[in-house]
Order: structure tokens, then sequence, then C-alpha cells
């Protein structure tokens, strides 16, 4: 898998409390969205990503491939670095109710593993169709799971905002995890909810569809267009793509954030 | 905090924060607010308060409950709806819900969490504000569109070429910007190269994808600007 990224302040906000991990080597890619305000929402979201991809860099070193370790892994990771947060906020006054929503795409073969907590999502493009593969953790989503009010009613809440799970809130978390399979062509969009509060997927779907050969431009368009339509929040767009013949000739190489591990390796094996 | 500024003709207005997480509405001498009047149901309606809204609903009530002058069973308020309950007239005033600032922040909910829920569809939770600036289009002056009008009404338009090279236009609230997206072919604008970063359209601006010219224009009878804000 390929991936590119952009994050962006906002057109409102003072500080970035979104912060994302690609490691496309080891197919992963991880955008969290702290809270809790005088600076500790971007240490929680920083702890957050760090510490999810030391946990999965030392399960990738046991040479395990059945797809149900790593999703022990992932869930473990992800409980890790609920731990690590909760540790960090005991340690300091003012970080005291950091928190963070993860979300999580770990590439496995043909499959990728999906992960989540609060109202940060997945979308996958397959076909030039949109589809959310996470349900946010938020009040408003169990008020319209629930019956208690339509998706008509919805556009009318105040309660877009309000998450209902979260890292560094609890003793433990619980992720939502779930197996995709991966075709050639598909195109993973892992977002804060800066993008989806700010632009219709509608328009998502539009501006991924019409810039598939170049995901990079597309990632900067969203980020655009999502501070055009306001930007009332920090905006994090990550997309991770499984390259199609032909399709992404002028992609640019993938970042790649190696490790020592990894250096020695591409150096050893001139990668 | 929210309240509710009630008024009733030829009566001082009354304010009543939004203090409770439920409050009854009515004539009977029980409920949390007392409207005594014509036109008033025992229990008329209630206001209740799930994270940070305030959703009134009709009780079933024999002369009905209307904001902004419409019949409700159920309605999410917004700042400075209009109630109107038998003689009473109710003002909903939220200044927190003013800017919209204030429930952009993602934050922990700490409520009772609603139970139920699963397999429900993943809910739309953009705002129903979009960049809607001034409307342009284009006029294809050589090659296969030639001729033809273009609106370039959606967020964004891409213009192609059989060989793959590829343009884009996004609207933006100010106007249109122009990109190349990818291809062999250069993309020019008045003769200068543009790539991916882009660049401003003007009336009358040429655009060249390889042999293929487009015109630009912005219809004039839209304004720069227009539907930005809330």
């Amino acid at each position: 898998m390929e991936v590119t990224v952009q994050s962006h302040t906002g057109m409102l906000r003072d500080h970035n409390e979104d912060n994302y991990l690609v490691d496309a080597r080891h197919g992963l890619f991880l955008v969290a969205d702290g809270m809790g305000g005088h600076l500790a929402g971007e240490v929680a979201s920083k702890l957050c990503v760090e510490t999810i991809h030391t946990q999965l860099l030392a399960f990738d070193q046991r040479a395990d491939t059945r797809l149900e370790s790593a999703v022990k892994a992932v869930k473990d990771a992800i409980e890790v670095a609920n731990r690590d947060i909760r540790a960090g906020a005991r340690a300091a006054s003012e970080r005291a109710n950091m928190g963070t929503t993860v979300v999580l795409v770990l590439v496995r073969g043909e499959a990728a593993i999906v992960a989540h907590v609060g109202d940060s999502r997945v979308y996958l493009l397959r076909e030039g169709h949109l589809r959310p593969l996470t349900r946010d953790h938020s009040l408003l989503q169990e008020q319209v799971g629930a019956g208690f009010i339509s998706h008509e009613e919805a556009r009318n809440s105040h309660n877009r905002n309000l998450v209902t799970r979260a890292l560094g809130v609890e003793d433990s978390v619980e992720p939502d995890v779930d197996i995709v399979d991966i075709r050639p062509g598909d195109i993973f969009l892992l977002c804060s909810d800066g993008l989806n509060t700010m632009v219709p997927d509608t328009d998502i779907e539009l501006i991924l569809t019409e810039l598939e050969t170049n995901p990079a431009l597309a990632a900067r368009v969203l980020v655009g267009v999502a501070n055009d339509n306001g930007g009332h929040d920090n905006v994090t767009v990550a997309l991770a793509w499984s390259p199609s013949q032909g399709a992404v000739a002028e992609a640019p190489p993938a970042r790649e954030e190696r490790g020592l591990f990894g250096r020695l390796f591409g150096w050893l094996f001139g990668k | 905090m929210a309240k509710l500024l009630i008024t009733r003709a030829g009566e001082a207005p009354v304010h009543r924060f939004i203090d409770s997480e439920r409050i009854s509405m009515g004539r009977q001498p029980g409920c949390d607010l007392i409207l005594d009047g014509n036109g008033v149901s025992k229990e008329h309606a209630v206001l209740l308060t799930i994270g940070n809204d305030h959703i009134l609903e009709d009780q079933g009530s024999t002369n009905g409950t209307l904001v902004n002058g419409q019949p409700i069973r159920r309605r999410i308020l917004q700042n400075r709806d209009q109630i109107d309950i038998g003689p009473y007239r109710i003002q909903y005033v939220n200044q927190r819900a003013m800017s919209n600032m204030d429930f952009d922040q993602t934050m922990m909910f700490e409520g009772e969490k609603v139970a139920g829920g699963g397999g429900e569809a993943v809910v739309d939770t953009s705002r129903q504000r979009r960049n809607s600036g001034p409307l342009g289009g284009l006029r294809g002056v050589q090659g296969p569109r030639a001729g033809e009008n273009i609106l370039l009404d959606r967020v964004i338009r891409t213009l192609s070429r059989p060989d793959g090279s590829m343009a884009a236009i996004l609207r933006r609230p100010k106007g249109y910007v122009i990109m190349r997206v990818s291809g062999p072919e250069p993309l020019r604008v008045n003769n200068r190269p543009v790539g991916e970063d882009w660049v401003d359209l003007a009336t009358d601006d040429l655009i060249n994808l390889g042999s293929d010219v487009y015109a630009f224009y912005l219809r004039p009878d839209t304004p720069v600007g227009a539907g930005e804000g809330a």
C-alpha cells in the first residue's frame, strides 16, 4: 500500500490536536484526534499513535502471520496506549483530562484490519463508491441508532462533537475492530472529524473519485474544501491505496517512517 | 446556559433557565413550567436536554405546539426559535449555539449513554453549509468539446484527454481554481504552465490541456462570496 497525509489546524483554532503516523513498510496507518485543551490534546494523540506504532512493530517482529493474532495485537496495542495516556494524565495535573480518538488500518496481506475508538473515521472508496467502514462512538450516532432521532433530524443536532468512547477516559477501552479484504484500486481514507463535519460524504466521494489518479492532490483538495466550508476544527486526511495497473503512475512515493531496524534492513537489502 | 424567554400578551417576560434534563410544560399544577391559559393542555409539551441539544416534544396536546409557526411533534431547538403554546410565545435562546464553534471541538460525553443501536447507517455529520460562491463555467473552444457549455456547479470537475492527461477545477467560496492532476500533457492557463499548486481563474482565461482549449467565464449575476456563512 502507498500513502499520503495532510494535516491542518483549520481556520478557527490556534493549534492542531490531531496526530498521525503512517508506516507504509509495515502497512500501518493511524490518525488520532486529541482532546483536553492546554496542549494536553496534542500530547494524548501523539502518545497514542507512537505507542500503537511501537506495539505493532514489536508484534511484527514475532513473525506471526495469523490474522486473528494481528487483530489481538491491534486490540492490545490500543489498550496499552490507553494505559500510557492514563499514566501521563496522572503525572501532570494540566493533563488530567486528556484523551484522544484513534482510527487505524493495519494491512496484513490481502486483508485490512480496521479499528477505531471515538469519532474519527475510515472510509473505503471502491469502484467509485465511498462507504464508511467505521461507526462513530458519538452521542449523535447512538441517538440515531436507538431511533430517537432520524438522520434528517441529526443535521440539526449540536451533538456531533460529543464522543462516547475515547482513549484516556476509563481504565479499559473497547475498540471496534473489523476485517476488510483489499482489492486493487481500493483507497482507504482515514480522517479526523474535521473532514466529515465540514464536507458532505457525497463531496468526499466526488473529490476522491475525480482525483483518484493523484491521491496526494486529492488529500490536499479535501483539506482545502474542509477549510473553504469553514474549517471549524483540525483536519487530518490520510489516503492509503492499493495500486491498480497504471492508475497511480504519477503518484509520489509513499512516505515512510523508518525505525533503526528499517533503515538497517533498507541498507542491507537496498530497499 | 440556554434559557426560555416566556411572554404572554400584556405581561412582563419571564426567564427560565434550562437547568434540568426534563422540563414539562402545561396547565397542570405538577408541571415544571406552568402555562395557564386557553388552548394549553394539562401536560402540553416537554423539553428534553440530551448532550448539547434541547429537544421540544409535543405531548399530544389538543391545540398543538408551534415552532416558528409550524406545528411540531418533536424538534431539536435552534437558537432564537419561537415556540407558540396557546397564548404563550416562548423564545429559545442559546448563546453557545450562536457561534456553533463550541460544538465543533471533540469532547467526551459525560452523560448517560443511549441504549440500543448497532447495525444502523452511519450518520452524515456534515453541516448544511456548502461552499456556494459565484457560478461559472467553461466553453469548449477547441478539441472534442468545442462549442459545448460546461457548467461548473459541483465542488470539483475534471477535464481529461484519452491519454490520461487531466486537470481539475475546484469551486471555492470566492471563485474557481485550476490545477494539473496527472498525465503526459501540460496544463496552461493564458499560456502559463500550471502544476498541482492551484491558480485562480478569471473570466476569459484560456485553458489549454494539450491541444484542447476551453474559455472560462463567471456568471455576472452571481455575487462573489454568496452563500458564505451559516
